[in-house]
């Protein structure tokens, strides 16, 4: 008897109540739910208010503009309202719901993160284009681009590289588990024959 | 298996922790249950772990040690539960003794019947049901037995062997009651 065997015979020997089980496996679906914690409950409660405050302040400021305001700074402020507002709704759901699906709000997140920088960091780049004063205009090229460079492109750099990080290694695993898989399939099915020794 | 699973729980897959849990659950349920005196108190020990295991999966750094991790919860569970228990003795020590003979025992106990060893095993004291139980069931090192019982490795070594000394007068001596 092999020892995986042994571990497996041994494991069938417990005997127990389903009852009892259906009752353990409720409680561990309730658990497994991804339930958020009072920290995290509070940080994006937090953020979700951010996103209204920020919804609020870019739609005063974007109707208290003067018309002759250019089109494109115009277009910043309307970016600003629809990520403050897309930021706070995110917030909401996920508080709502008071569990996290990683892979949907976290990528959303930092979609809308870097969508935000980018399109700031556009705008910034036309305005300061159109700017009489020169100097303000590359100041605020540059303005943009130090967003872009702090807040966009390092978070959604560090979310590809882990999930590229995790992805490999997830692949390489799938593939020894199958190797293992077949490996154990032929040798349950065709005993490795001895090879005769040469007559040479 | 659990490693690749590990790995689909931090990408963020939902159900992949689930699998992990339906995956481990009977191994650590057998050994829970290897100490606790009813089978709720196991299922509820078991779900003690469970919630310590999915509060504290992020700081697991290797997933490859995730069994040795999951059996020190478990291990940790058990003691709190019988900390609270009004009747509460700690477990003796064990003096260390060479383990010459323990390979040979275990090589041969491992040809033995599986109904025969579920049974001897209860009549075992827990601190040597425990290594054996772990050595059965994972084939854990000893290095790996210390980590998760907490004590050294010679004491590991001394419980291993005289458990499997144990294990084997009682099979000999045909103590165990066969329904």
């Amino acid at each position: 008897m092999t020892d995986r065997k042994l571990r497996d015979q041994l494991i069938k020997q417990e005997s127990f109540s389903p009852a009892m089980r259906e009752l353990y496996r409720q409680g561990v679906e309730a658990m497994l739910e991804n339930r958020l914690s009072k920290f995290q409950r509070i940080a994006w409660s937090l953020s979700s208010l951010m996103g209204l405050a920020f919804f609020v302040f870019f739609g005063v400021v974007a109707f208290k503009l003067p018309p002759e305001f250019p089109v494109v700074g115009k277009a910043v402020y309307i970016a600003g309202i629809l990520f403050s507002m897309a930021w706070a709704v995110l917030g909401f759901i996920v508080v709502r719901r008071g569990g996290l699906n990683k892979r949907m709000h976290e990528n959303t997140a930092h979609g809308l993160t870097f969508g935000f920088t980018l399109v700031l960091m556009i705008g910034m780049l036309l305005l300061g284009q159109t700017m009489p004063d020169g100097i303000l205009g590359i100041k605020m090229i540059l303005g943009g681009m130090v967003f872009l460079l702090i807040f966009g492109i390092p978070s959604l750099m560090l979310k590809h590289m882990n999930d590229a990080e995790l992805r490999i290694r997830e692949q390489m695993l799938d593939l020894e588990l199958r190797i293992a898989e077949l490996a154990e399939k032929q040798g349950d099915a065709a005993p490795v024959k001895a090879v005769p020794p040469s007559s040479n | 298996m659990c490693e690749l699973l590990l790995l689909r729980h931090r990408r963020g897959e939902e159900g992949a922790l689930g699998e992990l849990v339906s995956l481990w659950e009977r191994p650590l349920f057998y050994y829970i249950r290897r100490f606790t005196s009813s089978e709720s108190d196991a299922w509820d020990t078991l779900q003690q772990v469970w919630l310590q295991v999915v509060r504290r999966v992020e700081t697991l750094r290797d997933p490859r040690a995730f069994p040795e991790w999951a059996y020190r919860i478990a291990h940790n569970a058990i003691v709190s539960r019988w900390r609270s228990e009004p009747s509460f003795n700690p477990l003796p020590e064990d003096s260390e003794v060479p383990d010459e003979r323990s390979a040979e025992t275990g090589a041969a106990l491992h040809d033995l019947d599986p109904q025969d060893i579920h049974r001897a095993l209860e009549r075992l004291k827990p601190p040597h049901r425990e290594v054996l139980t772990l050595f059965f069931l994972e084939e854990f090192s000893i290095d790996d037995i210390a980590g998760i019982v907490g004590v050294p490795q010679g004491t590991v070594k001394s419980r291993l062997h005289y458990a499997k000394v144990a294990l084997r007068r009682i099979l000999d001596d045909g103590e165990l009651s066969h329904d």
